[in-house]
């Protein structure tokens, strides 16, 4: 009995609060490979932990929407294009992307990793759209 | 005058400025510098290019020029300064403008200039519009440009050949891939996955059989990477080396058995308010040069001297003996305070406060006990920049340096951010002997070139640059050397005034 109270109380909450979040990618030069898209919700974890959920999408070019349903709150997205089928973001010798990239707010990332504050979005009851550009 | 009278006053000066096409608020530094262009005539060094390509054009021939200097002096240097009533801040920020004077061996020589089209000034392109940040350009309502330190490379400062093209060199990039006849950007350059990317800095060395070694670095993660580019090898070999905290080293030298880096105390310290690359630097004048010294055979091996507190932005040349002492030579600064002060005042046309100061100065490491000395030499009441040598003794011992320079007596010049002579100094003896150019006329660096089948480094010419900002031409001027002294017996000219730029180097026609 307990158990079914308590899944009712999550379908509710969740009924209540989830929305859309479309993670627009734009700037995609070439259909070739795979999307992977991070969604971050703990600043902590950013950028050397764990993404909250990670997906990932077929790419489609100029541009790559992908919807999911969230919770109403405070995220930050980053996404990269894995031309190479590595499943992973290729870096140089230093540790800079050399496979194209995207972050939520086109948080500039000029001296290092881009600034929590700069990449994060609310999403409302509404939905959100968050467009990022590759890099 | 109005706005549209001071602009045309401007553009008439050297027929280079264009007019801004938009309603929008001209930027302080543009209406800054256009202002002050109506009264001081030395600023159209600084005016900048709008035209994207010069195509070749004849130059006009005087004095007789040497049968077998035939070939192509390469140089680059900020060149587009303004778009569309903006202005950048800094010097340095200025788009790389590569020119080529081509003396074709049948009497003639042509000149083109053509800037390099980096993705940053693509992208400006698109826009018609300045980024608005750079190494030392800042703006409240930056435009977002490239990425990474692809956003600032303008490939401005100086050129390295290679077999069938040039690389135009930045110093916190990598190479923009030039053709050498069209002067066309043909791409960015990607040596290998591991070094995609990579800073690759302006000042590379190259050993007499053609090994390419250098040091780049990433200020963010206190990274120095140390670059060797031997010729046969597929990929280029890189080491990395944790550096902090990371100066802004912009030369190194080689010998037959060492690296070296010499590091000045302005510090990489990055804050939350950082405007610009160059102001998230921080001078200690309390702090040593850091000198890294690295093993060649293999660059994983490494201990530091200290030097005395001062800024150096170039050196000559570096050698060893069998004792283990390596020798080099450098004109040495007191503080990087022409980078921070001189080089923007002239951005905004302002008449800067400080003059080039400098000591050349010769440094000896004891690789044995890890030591490091110096010691002034040359004239004290000389100050020079741009010393170069003949390039076949690059990490070797020499005797023969070459620089500008420029007297105390004239350092109204200095405070404008030009010198006023080429001068050879010998290091052995102390002999100094220059030319004099005339007060209206800048010169740029001057080469050493050696004549076809010469062994020795005073059996050669020298090579170099100068404008004319009063009656807006440009100079390639040629000298048989003398000993010591400079003689000028051919001069070939352009007749407009090109930007004041940078390092160049020859490429010897065969």
């Amino acid at each position: 009995m307990k158990f079914l109270v308590t899944i009712a109380i999550s379908l509710t909450c969740s009924a209540t609060l989830a929305a859309d979040l479309t993670i627009k990618i734009t700037n995609v030069e070439e259909t070739t490979g795979t999307i992977y898209i991070a969604i971050w919700k703990d600043e902590t974890n950013w950028p050397a932990g764990e993404p909250w959920r990670g997906y990932t999408t077929a790419v489609q070019a100029p541009e790559t929407n992908y919807t999911l349903d969230i919770e109403e709150g405070i995220y930050a997205v980053s996404v990269f294009q894995d031309l190479n089928g590595n499943a992973k973001l290729d870096r140089n010798a230093i540790g800079l992307p050399r496979e194209p990239y995207g972050i939520s707010n086109d948080a500039p990332a000029r001296f290092g990793p881009p600034k929590w504050q700069k990449m994060t979005f609310r999403v409302g009851a509404e939905g959100y759209t968050a467009e990022l550009k590759l890099r | 005058m109005n706005r549209r009278e001071l602009l045309l006053g401007s553009a008439a000066s050297t027929g280079f400025a264009a007019l801004p096409s938009r309603a929008a608020p001209l930027d302080e530094t543009y209406q800054s510098f256009h202002r002050n262009l109506l009264t001081k005539p030395w600023l159209r060094l600084y005016e900048g290019v709008h035209e994207e390509d010069t195509g070749y054009q004849l130059c006009e021939v005087e004095g007789t020029w040497p049968a077998g200097l035939v070939g192509s002096l390469y140089r680059n240097g900020p060149g587009r300064m303004e778009r569309d009533g903006r202005r950048y801040q800094h010097w340095f920020d200025g788009d790389g403008l590569l020119q080529r004077w081509w003396i074709d061996g049948n009497g003639a020589v042509l000149h083109r200039a053509r800037l390099i089209q980096t993705t940053k000034y693509l992208a400006d392109e698109r826009r018609n519009e300045l980024s608005r940040v750079g190494f030392g350009t800042h703006s409240n309502d930056p435009i977002p440009g490239p990425p990474g330190t692809e956003g600032l490379n303008v490939a401005n400062i100086s050129i390295l050949p290679r077999a069938d093209e040039l690389w135009a060199l930045w110093e916190g990039g990598a190479p923009w891939r030039i053709n050498p006849q069209t002067l066309r950007t043909t791409g960015l350059l990607a040596l290998s996955d591991e070094t995609s990317g990579l800073p690759f800095s302006a000042h590379p060395r190259v050993e007499s059989d053609g090994t390419v070694w250098n040091f780049g670095y990433f200020s963010p993660r206190n990274m120095m990477i140390i670059w060797r580019l031997r010729p046969g090898d597929i990929e280029p070999k890189i080491w990395l080396h944790l550096t902090e905290p990371m100066s802004m080293p912009h030369d190194f030298l080689i010998t037959k058995n060492h690296l070296v880096i010499p590091l000045p105390p302005l510090h990489f310290e990055l804050q939350e308010d950082m405007t610009t690359f160059l102001d998230a630097h921080v001078w200690h004048p309390e702090l040593p040069v850091q000198v890294m010294v690295l093993d060649k055979n293999d660059p994983n091996k490494r201990f530091n001297v200290e030097l005395p507190t001062q800024w150096i932005f170039h050196y000559a040349n570096a050698w060893e003996d069998e004792q283990g002492a390596i020798r080099f030579e450098g004109p040495s600064f007191d503080n990087p305070n022409l980078m921070f002060d001189t080089f923007r005042a002239i951005m905004r046309g302002s008449t800067p406060s400080l003059a080039y100061t400098s000591q050349l100065t010769r440094y000896t490491v004891d690789t044995r006990r890890q030591t490091a000395t110096q010691e002034a030499i040359g004239p004290t009441d000389v100050s020079s920049e741009f010393p170069v040598i003949d390039q076949r003794l690059t990490g070797a011992r020499y005797r023969w340096l070459t620089m500008l320079s420029q007297n105390a007596s004239a350092s109204t010049q200095g405070k404008l951010g030009m010198f006023n002579g080429v001068s050879r100094i010998n290091l052995d003896t102390g002999a100094v002997g220059s030319f004099q150019y005339p007060t209206e006329e800048a010169p740029e660096e001057h080469l050493f070139v050696p004549k076809p089948g010469s062994q020795s480094e005073t059996d050669g010419w020298l090579l170099g640059t100068s404008l004319d900002y009063v009656n807006l031409r440009t100079h390639l001027n040629v000298f048989e050397l003398e000993q010591a002294l400079p003689k000028m017996v051919a001069r070939a000219t352009l007749p407009k005034l090109m930007p004041l730029g940078l390092h160049g180097k020859f490429v010897a026609a065969t």
